[in-house]
């Protein structure tokens, strides 16, 4: 009973989760895949609000940045017309050099907003957002001259909205694949994962990991004791962003195709979402919270839609269901941990 | 071993220390006194690298450890130096183990390779051992795998002084005020230490304004007044009543309640406290003092009613159920608590003094407002605030640049000010305080206990302090209780002896 009412959050979306897969009539193999296929897509970018959360600066929303870093990386490749080991290489090598320079940047803003990083990090992603479209819709074939003239638009300014990777994924899917439910899935997403996991699992237990929990459990303290907060607090965005464009690139070896102008939007808000259902809160958070969350949350947005329609015989009913799970889930969780937190506290 | 040549500090072109010339040994406690805002904080802080000293310019003069002048440009730079500091107000990690405060910002860790350094793995096994070490040197028997938020304050203040030991290159331990939320018997206790860590070899620098331990632990004293040093004393020459005269530069009248308060009607009564099951009533007007030694269930009676700690007994305010935290309601009665954890919950560190002079006293003082009839719409009239805060800081001596400085800029004495201010703007009905003088120096102590006594006289405030000063309480109070082992042990006079008191303490009675 203490387990379940320390895991409200959890327990709660699980139940609907459990209702849902049953209004929505889909089999468990289908779910099961589609599962797999959203775990593999955005559990690098969950695990990337982990370190912002511990060192006390809540959910980076900013991780759009490193999704950003990922998606040039990627454009940049097909317009150099590189292809298999080597453009897979040169993207993660890119994405690394763009999203260290671009946190950089995030961090030393949001160190000037202490207390209001959340929302200031909002603003940031929205803000890198538009100017990278400017940069891909307007520069590119203006400014600079592709080599690669097919992924220009017809105009010849500004690259087209839909990339091919094929050069990325091809790589992916060319590794450990297996045969699930009729489709051929790869598991080597999973291995690159499982990496990731194990070098965040070992951050943590680092100085530098302590020296983080320490920044957010008191920053007055921790100034006290000749700690650099920001410094801490700058490695932390870095390496957040870091994962996330990690992230995107798994996403995009997965989905087979760079959305240019889009393909980065919306991932920081599903991210917060998945951590808050998997139980972390703004302040607290651990490693199993964005597994959980993450399918947990996943496995309610892909039945959501289809249980809605069932239930009231209407499709845009259905797709309500979706939009309601992705912000009310982040509203009913902080609620919710919010609650737990002040019950702990008396 | 180390000696400071001409140091001064400014925070915009205002002194707050001048020329200080001083010179410690190895292995001897030097004492350092003074008034609030006296200079005594900026004086450690500068030698610990404080990032505030940083950021405001740094100091003017030059520090020196065998003859050699260092520089302090931050604090990891003075920690390399073998400087340590013991903060006033608690710098521990909470949620962190006794374990990871002990060895935090030092860890061992099981490779070290230049700047990365920082992402090896820690050593627990080894921090364990470490801590262990470190608090057998100071005589504590901790569990160093215990969370800090459960200990008490003198516990807390152990596992400060173990993590600053634990540099093993430490050779001045600077201590500010640390028994200041010491009982008698834990102050004693941590004195000895202090004297075996000096032995050892470690100079210390000892900063209290409790006279009495100064004199009994130190080998040298200096007194600071308005951010200069006046005097300096070797042990032959101690003299508390010298002290007490150099660090405030006038006579010190000792606050006493002169008239004791007749018996009025109960308005406050703890339900089944007494030690034979009986209630623990407060009469009106009366000053009520709360004592006994960290632990005995004094917190839980002042916390606990407004919901600050679990806890905390049955109580009635005229002779009605007060329920616990429903802080809005017993304010609305006129009931008001200072708690001694003032940065923790007495203040707002970050705004300025005048608003935390008078937040939540509109209603109270409709002068406070412009549009009286319509409060919750209403602008502040800062003209009126302003006169109102002015005053106060004046009466209480408080050391600040004025009312719009932030609280947090303060020293620790002159934020207990802000605090008591704040109960004077109040005028509650019913007061409860909690050590009304920790950290205080002697003129503002006995400024603070006039005040108490005149808010009791003038203005009828019923008072309950809690304290562990009892010489401060036999002055000041009516009754007083000795708590012990969650039991109000013993009800006693005001005019009770010191002695009977202290025994009381311990569960003992005068046979």
């Amino acid at each position: 009973m203490k387990h379940i009412k320390n895991n409200m959050v959890p327990a709660v979306i699980l139940v609907l989760g459990i209702l849902s897969f049953k209004l929505s009539g889909v089999s468990g193999s289908y779910l099961a895949a589609e599962v797999y296929t959203r775990f593999i897509r955005n559990i690098l970018f969950t695990l990337a609000l982990i370190l912002p959360i511990t060192c006390g600066m809540g959910i980076n929303f900013a991780i759009v940045v490193g999704a950003i870093s990922a998606q040039m990386a990627m454009v940049l490749s097909v317009d150099f017309m590189l292809e298999g080991i080597p453009a897979l290489l040169f993207v993660t090598g890119a994405s690394v050099v763009f999203s260290v320079i671009f946190g950089s940047m995030v961090a030393a803003l949001l160190n000037r907003a202490r207390g209001k990083e959340m929302i200031v990090s909002i603003m940031i992603g929205q803000l890198s957002s538009v100017i990278y479209q400017f940069v891909f819709m307007v520069a590119y074939g203006m400014l600079f001259e592709p080599k690669n003239k097919e992924i220009l638009l017809e105009r010849g300014i500004g690259v087209r909205s839909m990339v091919d990777a094929k050069n990325i994924s091809g790589v992916f899917k060319s590794i450990l694949p297996f045969q699930f439910d009729g489709k051929t899935y790869t598991l080597f997403p999973l291995i690159l994962i499982a990496l990731f996991t194990l070098l965040l699992f070992y951050i943590q237990k680092t100085k530098f990991g302590v020296l983080a929990r320490a920044v957010g459990t008191d920053m007055a303290v921790a100034g006290k004791l000749g700690i650099e907060s920001n410094r801490v607090r700058s490695i932390c965005i870095i390496l957040s962003t870091v994962f996330a464009a990690m992230s995107q690139i798994l996403f995009v070896a997965d989905f087979g195709t760079i959305n240019v102008y889009t393909g980065h939007l919306g991932l920081d808000t599903f991210a917060a979402a998945a951590i808050l259902v998997g139980g972390a809160s703004i302040r607290k958070v651990k490693m199993r919270n964005c597994f959980v969350g993450v399918i947990l949350f996943h496995a309610l947005f892909i039945t959501s839609p289809m249980a809605g329609q069932n239930l009231f015989h209407n499709p845009s009913v259905g797709e309500y269901f979706r939009s309601f799970l992705a912000y009310g889930v982040i509203v009913i969780a902080i609620i919710m941990n919010l609650k737990t937190e002040q019950a702990k506290a008396v | 071993m180390l000696e400071v040549r001409n140091l001064s500090k400014n925070f915009d072109g205002n002194y707050v220390l001048r020329g200080i010339h001083l010179k410690i040994d190895d292995g001897k406690v030097y004492g350092l006194i003074g008034a609030n805002g006296s200079g005594k904080s900026t004086f450690m802080n500068i030698l610990n690298g404080n990032d505030v000293i940083v950021r405001s310019g740094g100091y003017e003069g030059s520090v020196c450890i065998d003859g050699e002048e260092i520089k302090i440009g931050n604090h990891s730079q003075s920690a390399a130096h073998g400087i340590a500091m013991v903060h006033q107000e608690l710098a521990l990690f909470y949620g962190m183990t006794v374990t990871e405060n002990i060895k935090i910002n030092h860890e061992n860790v099981k490779f070290t390779g230049g700047p990365f350094t920082e992402f090896a793995c820690v050593d627990r096994k080894k921090n364990r051992e470490d801590a262990v070490a470190a608090l057998e040197r100071i005589g504590s028997e901790l569990n160093p795998d215990q969370v800090v938020d459960r200990l008490s304050l003198n516990q807390k203040q152990f596992v400060e002084l173990a993590r600053e030991l634990d540099n093993r290159r430490v050779r001045l331990l600077m201590l500010d005020e640390p028994t200041s939320s010491l009982n008698i018997t834990e102050t004693r206790g941590l004195l000895k230490c202090i004297r075996e860590i000096a032995d050892s070899g470690i100079s210390v620098l000892f900063v209290s304004h409790r006279l009495e331990e100064i004199m009994e632990v130190c080998d040298t004293v200096s007194v600071l007044r308005d951010g200069e040093l006046i005097s300096t004393y070797e042990k032959s020459e101690f003299d508390i009543r010298r002290f007490a005269d150099d660090m405030v530069g006038k006579e010190i009248v000792k606050a006493k309640k002169e008239k004791k308060h007749e018996d009025g009607p109960v308005v406050f009564q703890y339900k089944k406290i007494q030690s034979k099951g009986g209630d623990l009533d407060i009469k009106k007007g009366e000053i009520f003092g709360i004592t006994g030694l960290a632990g005995q269930g004094q917190d839980q009676l002042l916390d606990g009613l407004f919901d600050l700690k679990d806890g905390g007994c049955q109580a009635f305010y005229k002779d009605c159920e007060l329920r616990k935290g429903d802080n809005q309601a017993l304010i609305k009665n006129g009931i008001y608590y200072l708690s001694e954890d003032r940065a923790g919950t007495s203040l707002f560190l970050e705004s300025p003094i005048w608003k935390n002079m008078i937040f939540g006293t509109e209603e109270r003082h409709p002068e406070f407002l412009h549009l009286k009839s319509c409060p919750a719409l209403s602008f502040l009239n800062k003209k009126v605030i302003s006169a109102h805060v002015e005053k106060m800081i004046e009466t209480l001596n408080i050391v600040c640049r004025g009312p719009e400085q932030k609280v947090r800029e303060l020293s620790g004495g002159n934020q207990q000010k802000v605090c008591v201010g704040r109960a004077l703007t109040f005028r509650p009905e019913l007061l409860f305080i909690s050590e009304p003088t920790r950290g205080i120096d002697v003129y503002s102590k006995e400024l603070i206990l006039k005040w108490i006594l005149k808010m009791n006289q003038e203005y009828g405030t019923t008072i309950v302090v809690a304290s562990g000063e009892l010489e401060e309480l036999l002055r000041i109070c009516d009754r007083i209780a000795v708590m012990y082992q969650g039991q109000a042990f013993k009800i006693f006079e005001g005019n009770s002896g010191l002695e009977e008191l202290t025994l009381a303490l311990y569960g003992r009675e005068v046979s």
